[in-house]
């Protein structure tokens, strides 16, 4: 058993209620210096308000913090940082219009003044060596951030709660949506605070991850304190199953280990759009599960699109079999029975502002004629049997899209290409931040589906997950397939690294 | 529980309020000018005097519907009722109505045209087709008579104004709520991209919403020359921001989306012209009035907009 060392933050009987919702009922946790403690624990848990309290983004119900000795209260986010406990959140934490070097440093302009005005120079300057300290040279402390990539605008905000020079960095899921490149930037910062002898607390989902960084792992559920694993007992399957509750008795992703499928429905042939991806090929059979792999930037994503008729491809085509036509847009995508399944959930997959009847009716509005008029009895009947066979937790199906949890609303987003009858999904990152129960539940609707006959193309950043579920992975690189694995037993994940980077 | 119930009888309030406004203004004045205001002449007059404006605001709803301005609304009625009375004189008044209709119909598709093939902002369009028509309509003012086709007198009459507003609000509804025309446009201005990525003809459908703003355009045109007889340059001035005070007023969002009615239209404008009247009644005069109606304005902007949609994360 490592030695614990010197206790960095004590927190004990810590309680938020937000009205009548218990979000952290009682919890004691102790954090010590140079540890990297991971909270972990289904949506609801009651994980990311426990380190929001921490962090000065709420104020506790109940309960007393002590940091280095000392008692705490922040009063806000900025008070907290300058107390020692810095916050990165998982959206977005950077501000548009304003340059890397300004967002770097907002709020602490004071140190270059120079004459009562801010030296800018001197705050570029100084931008550009944290970039550099840091290893990155693809942009400087003078461009634009809107300019940068979701995951570059993730990494100055990282350096920006690092200029503060926090005993504590609590990452809430910040390396969910980041690619190979920017999580190993993060586990490097977080090793550099290690050794610095300060803390980290981090909040992942990805229990591969949590495996490899986490000297401890806190368990979470329903608001309450489940356990604390030492690092020798950190393995995937303990993890879920504390944060489930039960033993996960069936299997996660697949029970077999056979690839199987059926005839050809949809020929890709030499894709290639300029910049994105270069002569793609490959068929996708009536029930098989395609898996589609690779770093973020390898073009899959785009791939995606251009499948479903989203983008028009300069060489190539995409051939569907089953209705003898061209795919060559979303209308001729739509009418071939496909579905798309966007990465970015709430901002392009689903109306958020609409209710789960109006989300799942979207495509599929012809069957709920009745003569002239769309029948809102029929819409009801429709989205009803999508909300059983799917179950949908809500209150009632007029309740609007984005007060669901995200496993739910993925399942809305499912329902509505399922009730369109529609025979090849194309799911990019189905399951990326959401907790284990529901992912349980998609991988399980994805093995339903794929007895069927329908077929799944299924892009994922997870390699355990195209591994445990596709019958046949291509790996993709610079835009262009690298490798293909049938499923098969002795697949690893080391086979398929190979063919990413 | 509590807390949704809460939210719950919030979103419930919000969304009556209009239509509360509504009768509380009806009220009020019934008192305030001693049930003058509800005398069935007076009540016939003020839906005369609606007529007009509800059939705008049946127009302007399906382009805000997805999610667009379209502040040309009352220049294209005045381009319309100029085409309708050239032609009218000039080959047969039985074209007149059919060419209001069609101008209405060409000049809002254009703006659409405009718009997507250009890609640019469908206000801005919006602008310059005001300041073209505006220009447009000086020069035929010069040059030609406006008058309506005295064989068409007989339309100015006020049955004929409140059973169009009638039936072009019926129809509205129709299409809005339950033909994929209004639930596609309700989808674009509630998530465009999604729109996109669920394999809707985007583009296809913002014309129809147009086209359909087209059709209420002619309509107006119509109705404008026959209460009016003549048409100048200040015809139906002001017309698009009088429909945009009255939709918010009735409770629309000006981002469009799923939550669009055509009765927002329908209440804002009534609001307003009880207002008006029953303030007229008592004795306030224009200026007077015109606070009372920025006020009014104001306070349910307040109220009614979507805060959620802006949230900051610090």
């Amino acid at each position: 058993m490592e030695k614990k060392g010197e206790v960095l933050l004590q927190a004990d009987h810590m309680r938020k209620e937000f009205g009548i919702t218990k979000a952290v009922k009682d919890i004691d946790l102790t954090i010590y210096r140079g540890e990297v403690r991971t909270l972990i624990g289904e949506n609801g848990s009651g994980k990311s308000t426990l380190s929001n309290m921490f962090a000065g983004v709420y104020m506790p119900t109940d309960g007393k913090m002590t940091l280095r000795g000392e008692p705490y209260r922040p009063e806000n986010i900025i008070d907290a940082r300058m107390k020692g406990i810095g916050l990165v959140v998982q959206e977005v934490g950077t501000i548009d219009g304003l340059t890397v070097a300004e967002n770097m440093f907002m709020g602490r302009e004071k140190r270059f003044l120079s004459c009562g005005l801010v030296n800018r120079r001197k705050m570029m300057e100084a931008a550009d060596k944290a970039l550099t300290d840091n290893g990155i040279d693809h942009f400087h402390g003078a461009d634009l951030i809107d300019k940068l990539t979701f995951e570059d605008r993730k990494l100055v905000e990282v350096i920006m709660v690092m200029e503060a020079d926090p005993d504590i960095m609590i990452f809430d899921e910040s390396t969910t949506a980041l690619s190979r490149k920017g999580r190993d930037l993060i586990y490097k910062i977080m090793e550099m605070q290690k050794k610095k002898g300060k803390s980290v607390i981090f909040i992942s989902h990805d229990l591969d991850e949590v495996a490899m960084v986490s000297d401890r792992v806190t368990v979470m559920r329903d608001g309450d304190y489940i356990a604390t694993l030492e690092k020798e007992e950190i393995t995937p399957e303990r993890m879920r199953n504390l944060m489930i509750g039960r033993e996960l008795t069936d299997n996660y992703y697949r029970a077999d280990y056979e690839c199987t499928y059926g005839d050809v429905i949809l020929q890709v042939k030499g894709l290639t759009k300029e910049g994105m991806f270069e002569d793609v090929s490959f068929d996708i059979h009536e029930g098989e599960i395609v898996g589609i792999g690779g770093l973020t930037e390898c073009g899959m994503h785009e791939l995606c699109k251009a499948v479903f008729g989203i983008y028009s491809v300069d060489k190539g085509e995409i051939y569907h079999v089953g209705a003898g036509r061209k795919i060559k847009s979303t209308l001729d995508a739509l009418e071939s029975k496909m579905g798309y399944l966007s990465k970015n959930r709430e901002v392009e997959a689903m109306m958020p502002s609409a209710s789960i009847r109006d989300n799942i009716m979207l495509t599929c509005y012809d069957k709920a004629k009745k003569g002239m008029i769309l029948s809102p009895r029929k819409e009801k009947e429709i989205t009803r049997q999508q909300k059983d066979k799917l179950s949908i937790k809500c209150r009632d199906m007029e309740q609007w899209g984005r007060e669901l949890s995200g496993g739910n609303k993925q399942k809305v987003v499912i329902a509505k290409w399922l009730a369109n009858d529609s025979q090849i999904l194309i799911m990019d990152c189905p399951t990326r931040g959401i907790d284990i129960g529901v992912k349980a539940a998609i991988y399980e609707l994805m093995s339903e589906l794929k007895k069927q006959k329908k077929a799944i193309i299924m892009v994922s950043e997870e390699l355990p997950e195209l591994i445990g579920m596709s019958d046949v992975i291509y790996i993709m690189k610079d835009g262009k397939i690298t490798g293909s694995f049938q499923r098969d037993e002795m697949v690893t994940e080391h086979d398929v690294i190979g063919r990413m980077i | 529980m509590n807390r949704e119930i809460k939210k719950l009888n919030g979103d419930k309030i919000k969304e009556n309020l209009p239509a509360a406004g509504l009768v509380v203004v009806i009220l009020l004045f019934t008192a305030l000018t001693g049930g003058r205001m509800i005398a069935p002449a007076n009540l016939l007059l003020i839906m005369k005097q609606s007529a007009m404006q509800i059939i705008a605001c049946v127009g302007v709803t399906f382009v805000l519907a997805h999610g667009n301005l379209d502040f040309s609304f009352g220049a294209n009625i005045a381009i319309s009722c100029a085409a309708g009375a050239i032609v009218g004189a000039n080959v047969s008044y039985l074209l007149f109505l059919p060419v209001c209709i069609l101008t209405g119909i060409l000049l809002e598709v254009f703006m659409c045209f405009i718009h997507l093939s250009c890609k640019v902002p469908a206000i801005v369009v919006s602008w310059a087709l005001m300041f073209f028509d505006q220009g447009i309509m000086t020069t035929l003012v010069g040059k030609f008579p406006m008058k309506l086709p005295g064989e068409l007198v007989f339309l100015d009459h006020t049955w004929f104004y409140i059973i169009m507003a009638v039936v072009v609000c019926l129809i509205g509804w129709y299409l809005l709520d339950y033909t994929k025309l209004g639930k596609y446009n309700k989808a674009i201005g509630s998530n465009i991209v999604n729109a996109r990525f669920s394999g809707i003809p985007v583009n296809k459908f913002k014309y129809l919403a147009y086209a359909v703003s087209g059709v209420c355009v002619g309509i107006c045109a119509i109705i404008c020359m026959a209460r009016g007889r003549t048409a100048s340059t200040l015809t139906a001035s002001g017309a698009a921001i009088d429909v945009l005070i009255a939709v918010v007023l009735g409770g629309m969002s000006l981002g469009g989306g799923t939550k669009t009615r055509i009765s927002a239209g329908i209440i804002g404008t009534l609001m307003l012209e009880f207002l008006t009247n029953g303030l007229t009644m008592v004795g306030a005069d224009n200026n007077f009035i015109g606070m009372v109606k920025g006020l009014i304005f104001l306070t349910a902007v307040i109220i009614t907009f979507d805060r959620k949609a802006v949230q900051v994360v610090i």
